[in-house]
């Protein structure tokens, strides 16, 4: 019985913390949503008003029905789009990190240290660095103003994470295992891939979460490179609502919330991938 | 498998063949990408590169001038103060990461705790700073700290009353005396990259703990640990190696951090919260000096590297052993 | 013998019926483009399509992009040789594109006839290094934009401003939300006697008193409880529209969403004299160009003038007046109609045209520091003015590459 209510007495300590957070997370989206009821376009609210005055849906309709203001491409198009570029983008990442991590966990190879230090120090490259070869390559290979040439760029800037994340985790799997399956007759290549993938799955979603996040939200490699509006992403037309003065901030609030709402639930399904440790859990005791 | 140092290096890579192809995809995208920028930007750093250059890429040939300026805060830049800058830079990535770090893995851990409800929905909603465009965030938590109108000041007033209204954004002086210099503006920029920070290293450190069986907590709890002992003797060491790369990695980037400090306080008021790479841009954007740019883009570069080095060491990150 | 002389003559006459005829024109596609939204675009659409009834041969595509985004984008096409034919942009463009060779010189497609409808000093702005670089659309300068159920007179002065807003202030709706940004402030600069360049485009900031005239100016305005002074546009822009402010500087693009949110409670004035000097508010006038990308060949450069040519003339330009509340660059479009756009032209009478040469993008942050160290009393206005003067001529040899 004691161990029951001191367990339930955590619990409430921990749901309190929680729900603290939750609502400092959740404060400032509060005006967000506040701000693409509002019938006028205001960006500073002079008042703590939540529901402002005449509040109405109206930008959410704007949004929806005509997203890109300059053509009719439908927002299930670009809505498309997004997710093509986003999901490539993370898959790309996390096979083409996968090896790399896999070798830099396993392999004492000269040139490891630098090697592993080096895919670090590409990320400290600012963005705009990287514009100009990127457009050069991808010209080069024909894919430039197309989404499958956003998904070669925007990976080759999830990879340096991908490939520490992922060897990161590996660490944390036991070389035994995978001695225990080259003794009995497998190879390094199918250890890495019927051991070491299998239970590094946590590890694996959190990259594809964070190559998928990358795909979906950037804007500025997309402008550049991307001249048919058919092919345009939603994180494009979001950044295309402003204007040199005029911001139209209510579509502008009503479109940022409709942008991250998917991001949400990928998170939410990816969650039963990243919460299977219990296999592991098992080999390790 | 050990290698013994007195085998020559080339049998050494011969051995491990196998690795090398392994790495080889990731690291021919890479370096495509990223070394010829890279080799271009080494090359600008020396020359006196700007606007007309752009169509005429022949411009002359400077030497170290570019680097003198910088370093005797000669750059025709106002407010242009690397020493302080760099400082302040410094300070500003160790105090985002370690607020980042803490509350994220403090997150992650209550929940984790083993039959708790609502844990789904919970971090879900957890998650939402980072899914929401941090340009518009950015901007709402501006409008939360301005002076006359925001949520913030406003907040603070009706309990502490009218004199409670702190200018966030547009007091240069520092609120803390001890460290002069820091102003109200760093500490609206630390608050509000701290929110759009901790749920991505909540996120990394929920799937770091995955990593930590149940019944090694169990044991520990038969053995008499108590919460704190669990937490600090089992979780911190068991996903140290998991987080490592996240923090080093969120080191880079929170150094990096152009947008909540270029939209938040716009690296002011009068400079006092600029970090290197918004001075950088500045110089860009619009003064057009892309020699000079460069050659702060090489020492933005080899100071992370420094950092990077140092933390590594420390850290031991890219060792394979726990 | 016979059938070929019928042939010989069936082709003679054939060849004659068709000789008066105008040979068909060669099928032209033109790229265009802006960062036009809202009303601008359903006009440049309507252009679009009536152009096309008159020139069915010509395709035009346009795409519209982010304004911040606008310039590089060009920038980065343009210098690879490629590019739209048409961009739309602000003049202050001309001096890096045309530095970097990235547009074409349009001095041989215009007579002296066809220029003889368009404001001078339109004109004169886009002219870089004797050389006309692009053609006008419209032009642009900030002015008073008041309340009109908030102020019941307007002032004739600075000193009368001051009195007029403490006398409207009451509770937290202040009587002006005066924007500090240099582009906004800049016309009492100019009334207090500060020159910005000299006739080699060197700096001239602090030579006589009119910098420091004007900083104390700014900085009386912000010790009064009644004024908000702050360099922020989306503050100033949302209390106005929430009718917290009852004046506010800004220009005609900002008109749109203030009647959408106030009606016809909106009034445009000229700024009040600096009463130190007595010189009217002297604002940057700017103008919004169509430039022809320097990379086509002659061809396309003729299709894309005559394009132009048509955008610029009495009825589009009539359009973009009536739909867009663009102030228009030809002198034929009757614009006695609307106050509002009548206010803004009384203040461009005394406006400045802003310099487009390289050196001008040495002069917003140094100044804009200037200000704000002065509003925080981290400066004395003399000092400020002075640190401005040697940062802004230290990036002018700098861009030089002295």
């Amino acid at each position: 019985m004691k161990r029951q209510t001191i367990e339930r007495l955590k619990h409430i300590y921990l749901h309190a913390y929680i729900i603290f957070w939750i609502l400092i997370a959740i404060f400032p989206v509060i005006w967000i949503v506040s701000m693409s009821l509002n019938p006028v376009n205001v960006l500073r609210p002079t008042t703590l008003q939540i529901i402002p005055k005449n509040a109405t849906l109206e930008a959410y309709k704007k949004v929806l029905t005509r997203p890109y203001e300059a053509y009719p491409v439908p927002f299930v198009k670009l809505l498309f789009n997004s997710l093509f570029v986003a999901g490539g983008t993370a898959l790309l990442s996390v096979a083409l990190a996968s090896t790399a991590a896999y070798a830099f966990s396993r392999f004492r190879f000269p040139g490891r240290e630098i090697g592993l230090l080096g895919f670090i120090v590409t990320q400290m490259l600012p963005a705009t660095a990287t514009l100009a070869p990127l457009f050069v390559i991808l010209t080069l290979l024909h894919i430039r103003n197309t989404l499958y040439g956003l998904i070669v760029a925007y990976a080759s800037g999830s990879v340096p994470f991908a490939i520490w994340n992922l060897k990161g985790y590996f660490d944390t799997v036991p070389k035994e295992l995978e001695e225990a399956a080259l003794v009995d007759g497998c190879d390094r290549h199918q250890a890495f891939t019927k051991i070491i993938l299998p239970l590094s799955i946590p590890a694996i979603a959190v990259t594809f979460l964070f190559g998928f996040m990358n795909g979906w939200m950037e804007w500025m490699l997309a402008w550049t490179f991307l001249t048919k509006p058919t092919n345009f992403t939603l994180a494009m037309t979001l950044y295309n609502m402003q204007g040199q003065w005029n911001t139209p901030w209510s579509q502008f609030a009503a479109f940022s919330i409709i942008i991250s709402l998917p991001v949400m639930v990928v998170w939410f399904l990816l969650q039963k991938y990243i919460i299977s440790g219990l296999t592991l859990g098992a080999v390790k005791g | 498998m050990t290698d013994k140092s007195d085998v020559k290096l080339w049998e050494q890579i011969r051995r491990h063949k196998l690795a090398y192809y392994y790495i080889l995809p990731s690291a021919i995208v890479m370096a495509l990408i990223t070394a010829f920028p890279i080799l271009y930007q080494v090359w600008m750093a020396f020359t006196n590169f700007n606007i007309s250059n752009l169509r005429n890429p022949h411009p002359q040939f400077v030497g170290l001038a570019n680097f003198i300026k910088i370093f005797t805060n000669q750059v025709p830049l106002e407010n242009f103060n690397f020493w302080r800058t760099f400082a302040f830079n410094v300070v500003w990535t160790f105090a985002n990461v370690f607020l980042h770090v803490a509350i994220g893995i403090s997150l992650a851990v209550a929940l984790n705790a083993p039959r708790l409800a609502l844990k789904k929905v919970y971090r879900t909603l957890l998650v939402i700073p980072w899914a929401v465009p941090s340009y518009i965030s950015a901007l709402i938590w501006k409008n939360m700290f301005d002076v006359d109108f925001g949520a913030v000041n406003q907040i603070l007033s009706s309990i502490l009353g009218h004199a409670a209204k702190i200018p966030w954004l547009t007091n240069p002086n520092a609120p803390i005396k001890i460290l002069p210099f820091l102003s109200y503006a760093f500490y609206a920029d630390l608050i509000t990259n701290v929110w759009l920070g901790f749920p991505f290293m909540m996120v990394v450190a929920t799937g770091a703990l995955q990593s930590i069986p149940q019944e090694i907590y169990e044991a520990a709890e038969i053995d008499g640990v108590n919460e704190r002992g669990k937490f600090f003797k089992i979780t911190l060491p068991l996903i140290r190696s998991a987080m490592l790369p996240a923090i080093m990695l969120g080191i880079v980037w929170t150094f990096n951090q152009f947008n909540v400090i270029y939209l938040v306080s716009g690296g002011g008021p009068l400079g006092t919260t600029e970090i290197l790479v918004t001075q950088a841009y500045k110089i860009v954007n619009p003064g057009g000096l892309y020699g000079i740019a460069s050659a702060f883009g090489l020492i933005v570069f080899f100071i992370l590297l420094g950092i990077t080095l140092i933390t590594n060491r420390v850290t031991r990150a890219t060792e394979s052993e726990i | 013998m016979k059938k070929v002389l019928v042939a010989v003559l069936m082709v003679a006459m054939v060849a004659t019926l068709f000789a008066g005829c105008k040979p068909k024109a060669q099928p032209v596609t033109l790229t265009i483009w802006h960062s036009w939204s809202g009303s601008e675009l359903d006009v440049l659409n309507e252009a679009i399509a009536e152009y096309n009834k008159q020139h069915p041969e010509v395709t035009i595509n346009q795409l519209q992009v982010p304004f911040d985004q606008l310039k590089n984008k060009y920038q980065t096409e343009a210098a690879a040789g490629g590019g739209p034919d048409i961009l739309v942009g602000p003049a202050d463009w001309i001096g890096d594109f045309t530095k970097a060779n990235l547009i074409a010189p349009l001095d041989s497609y215009f007579d002296s006839t066809f220029l003889a409808d368009y404001v001078k000093g339109a004109l004169d702005q886009v002219k870089y290094k004797g050389k006309m670089m692009a053609f006008p659309e419209s032009t642009e300068c900030v002015a008073l934009i008041y309340n009109k159920s908030l102020v019941p007179n307007l002032p004739k002065d600075t000193n009368e401003l001051i009195t007029l807003v403490d006398s409207i202030s009451k509770g937290d709706t202040y009587g002006m939300v005066y924007n500090s940004g240099f582009y906004f402030t800049a016309g009492y600069f100019f009334a207090a006697g500060m020159k910005l360049f000299d006739d080699n485009y060197n700096a001239v900031v602090n030579q006589g008193n009119g910098g420091v005239l004007a900083l104390t100016f700014l900085k009386k305005l912000a010790s009064d409880p009644h004024f908000i002074v702050a360099n922020d546009y989306g503050k100033a822009d949302s209390m106005f529209k929430e009718g917290k402010a009852a004046m506010i500087i800004n220009g005609p693009w900002a008109v749109g969403d203030y009647t959408k949110a106030l009606g016809d409670k909106v009034g445009v004035a000229p700024m009040p004299a600096f009463a130190d000097t007595g010189n009217p508010f002297a604002p940057f006038v700017n103008t919004k160009d169509f430039f022809v990308n320097a990379n086509i060949n002659d061809t396309q450069k003729k299709a894309a003038v005559d394009f132009i040519k048509f955008m610029v003339s009495k009825d589009i330009e009539q359009k973009f007046f009536e739909k867009a509340k663009h102030i228009p660059s030809n002198t034929k479009v009757d614009t006695s109609s609307d106050p509002i756009i009548t206010g803004f032209l009384e203040q461009m009478k005394t406006g400045v045209p802003m310099p487009i040469a390289p050196e001008m993008g040495a002069v917003w942050d140094p100044m804009q520091t200037a200000i704000d160290s002065v509003l925080a009393g981290k400066a004395t206005p003399q000092d400020a003015i002075n640190t401005a003067q040697k940062t802004i001529q230290d990036k002018i040899n700098a861009m030089r590459g002295q």
